[in-house]
């Protein structure tokens, strides 16, 4: 299974430019339908615009449940983690809305 | 001409004169010597009105009278040097550990990332192993708001205070941009200044400025001083909104005339949780 380090990827986690850039990263991953682990080893939070434009899309393109499926974080502490699962909460329950 | 401060209501002149523009005098000189406090800001606001008025030609010297110990904070954290005409700010960010502050920096969202590492970094001295993530994505919605929403012509200052008395961290955010009441009076006419920053506070609400948006940021920073207990003032053109023992208020700008945003929040490191690691998980 492959591993993607986020600060390996020479982007930050503030912008919607940066997300783009994830996005892009991990899309194919959902076309082959192949699961990765990404680690957050070493990163800041990430903002909401960030995650609007990476994990938001995909979200959109493949679904909550693909994504959660696909995507496994790995070196990431609990605030990060507590953060994204709040951004995901808010963007599915826009989806709902 | 010369403008004392000794209180928010007294930078209302400068900012009076930064909309209308000068007609003879090109120099202003600001006696702060009767601000029995400076906070971010202050800092803050004297910046960007330096900054402003340079734009439009004119000169801006900081006047402190008898007051040694503020003449060398203001000294320490470069304000002095910032406010001169043509101050380049330098490539690398260096803490001011005299004074336990991050330095005043203009920042682009090239740049966001860069100075809060440097900050993360700084502040862990002292908050060894707390939470710090409000403090991180504080400047970072507040940056990207500035960058998204607001067509500031001096771009984006932010300033970051700790105190250890109290161990408490002070953030602040500001430009002389549009305005979030404008922006947010696009979608809604009949709101007061006040109410449009509400409105942008509240979860969901977005001018949808840029395609991306989703109305988080504001919420962002909110959501994280109410679990803090916290304070939050954001100034945005007549309107101002604060949240201060976890309640919200609403009024007037106490600094009439002016324009743009200033998000100026507080961390109360005692009130951090203690951050852990984890090796894998889910989301």
């Amino acid at each position: 299974m492959d591993t993607i380090t986020i600060n390996s990827l020479n982007i930050g986690l503030s912008t919607n430019a940066d997300g783009n850039r994830l996005y892009a990263t991990l899309k194919p991953y959902f076309i082959k339908n192949k699961v990765v682990y990404l680690s957050f080893e070493n990163t800041i939070p990430m903002s909401s615009s960030f995650f609007n434009s990476s994990f938001g899309e995909l979200i959109d393109e493949f679904g909550i449940d693909m994504f959660k499926e696909h995507v496994i974080p790995i070196n990431i502490n609990k605030s990060q983690l507590d953060l994204i699962k709040k951004y995901i909460g808010w963007h599915t329950e826009k989806e709902l809305c | 001409m010369e403008f004392k401060i000794s209180t928010l209501g007294d930078y209302s002149h400068l900012f009076s004169i930064c909309r209308e523009g000068l007609s003879d005098d090109k120099k202003i000189s600001i006696d702060i010597t009767g601000l029995n406090f400076i906070n971010p800001h202050d800092v803050l606001i004297i910046v960007e009105i330096a900054i402003w008025l340079h734009k439009k030609h004119s000169d801006v010297e900081i006047i402190i009278k008898s007051r040694s110990n503020l003449l060398d904070y203001l000294t320490d954290i470069g304000l002095f040097e910032f406010v001169k005409t043509n101050h380049e700010q330098s490539k690398t960010i260096k803490a001011i550990s005299s004074q336990t502050a991050m330095p005043i920096r203009r920042i682009d969202v090239n740049h966001i990332d860069e100075y809060i590492i440097s900050t993360l970094n700084f502040i862990r001295n002292f908050c060894y192993n707390a939470d710090l993530t409000m403090l991180s994505i504080g400047i970072q919605e507040a940056i990207n708001n500035v960058h998204d929403h607001s067509e500031s012509i001096i771009g984006a200052y932010v300033f970051c205070q700790y105190y250890p008395k109290i161990n408490e961290i002070k953030v602040c955010v500001t430009d002389m941009g549009v305005g979030i009441p404008k922006r947010v009076r696009e979608f809604n006419p009949k709101l007061t200044d006040a109410e449009c920053i509400e409105w942008a506070v509240a979860e969901n609400n977005t001018t949808k400025t840029s395609p991306q948006n989703s109305g988080k940021g504001l919420t962002n920073i909110s959501d994280f001083v109410f679990a803090n207990g916290s304070r939050l003032n954001i100034y945005s053109n007549n309107g101002c909104y604060s949240i201060i023992n976890e309640k919200e208020y609403t009024s007037n700008n106490p600094i009439q005339n002016f324009f743009g945003t200033l998000i100026e929040f507080t961390i109360k490191v005692d009130n951090l949780h203690q951050d852990e690691e984890l090796d894998i998980s889910n989301f």
